[in-house]
């Protein structure tokens, strides 16, 4: 309805990536592609060191206490998961960077959605990680109290 | 050549599918920036807690062979250090979520007014926090490179004079 009525972007013709705008964007596209790789690496190194572990750990604490080696488990799983979904969040974020990067080179409108849906997914897996962490700080802060 | 690229930039505009998108960052930016910011006002509050928690603690527990005012002094010193390291981490956390609400803030009133110039201001508050994120991962791989060395170093050493 609205592409018969009216051609897109009429209202919002205001707004586009201008110089300043489109070298503050390049300049953060630099940085987060630093980020996403080296939290790929990180991320990445933990989730596999906690994979590697799991079975060993859950050895251990089968052997020590018996009754803990599930709410081990469950709290491993929990960890995997956690690093996982930053390492998903890492490697989206290196999509955003490269792709936005080259829709700004090659100026391809498409590509440049698809890039910023990308920082817009990152944003969002973000977002669940950080309500876990929040309450691990919380349980942390009230066991150590 | 930098009218060329200045004109070439001008063919990415913000499309209603570009908005929808950034709308939705902006909008979970916010919530992350808040999440953060909650995060900030736990750790300077367990830096009160922790610190005065850990003098007591350590007062009482301690078997210093010093005077007991030495040790009173010594144990709220070690309560304070830890305090001022909690305070430290809630410092540094806190300008990364500073950034990212003025992203978000700046993007959603860009959005709501169609301002040119707020959506420069929202993408400059990206790229502070991308830079300062990235200068403080530039700094703590460095810092475990440097770690790694040393203990490493330090186990070559013990293991050698075995």
């Amino acid at each position: 309805m609205d592409n018969t009525t009216a051609p897109p972007n009429t209202e919002l013709l205001e707004m586009h990536l201008d110089y300043d705008g489109g070298n503050t964007l390049q300049e953060a596209l630099r940085w987060s592609k630093f980020l996403s790789i080296v939290g790929i690496a990180g991320m990445g190194f933990l989730l596999l060191a906690i994979l590697i572990s799991t079975p060993f750990v859950l050895l251990g604490y089968g052997q020590l206490t018996p009754d803990s080696e599930g709410i081990v488990g469950v709290l491993l799983i929990a960890l995997a998961l956690y690093f996982g979904a930053l390492v998903a969040a890492a490697i989206v974020l290196l999509r955003f960077s490269r792709v936005t990067k080259r829709a700004m080179d090659y100026q391809d409108q498409l590509m440049f959605n698809n890039g910023l849906k990308s920082l817009k997914v990152t944003f969002m897996i973000l977002g669940f990680t950080s309500c876990f962490s929040l309450a691990a700080l919380i349980f942390t802060l009230i066991y150590q109290l | 050549m930098d009218e060329t690229n200045q004109s070439s930039l001008f063919e990415l505009t913000l499309d209603h599918e570009s908005i929808d998108h950034l709308t939705e960052t902006a909008r979970w930016g916010k919530f992350l920036a808040i999440v953060g910011f909650v995060g900030c006002g736990i750790i300077v509050i367990a830096a009160f807690f922790i610190g005065s928690l850990l003098s007591a603690s350590l007062l009482a527990n301690s078997n210093m062979p010093v005077e007991p005012p030495v040790a009173k002094a010594i144990s709220t010193l070690g309560g304070v250090f830890i305090g001022a390291v909690y305070f430290v981490f809630a410092a540094i956390y806190f300008f990364p979520c500073l950034f990212l609400y003025n992203f978000s803030v700046r993007m959603k009133a860009a959005i709501n007014t169609n301002d040119q110039v707020k959506l420069n201001q929202s993408l400059k508050a990206q790229k502070f926090l991308f830079r300062y994120v990235g200068i403080l991962t530039l700094i703590g791989v460095v810092l475990g490179v440097i770690e790694m060395v040393i203990f490493g170093g330090i186990a070559m050493l013990a293991l050698l004079h075995r």
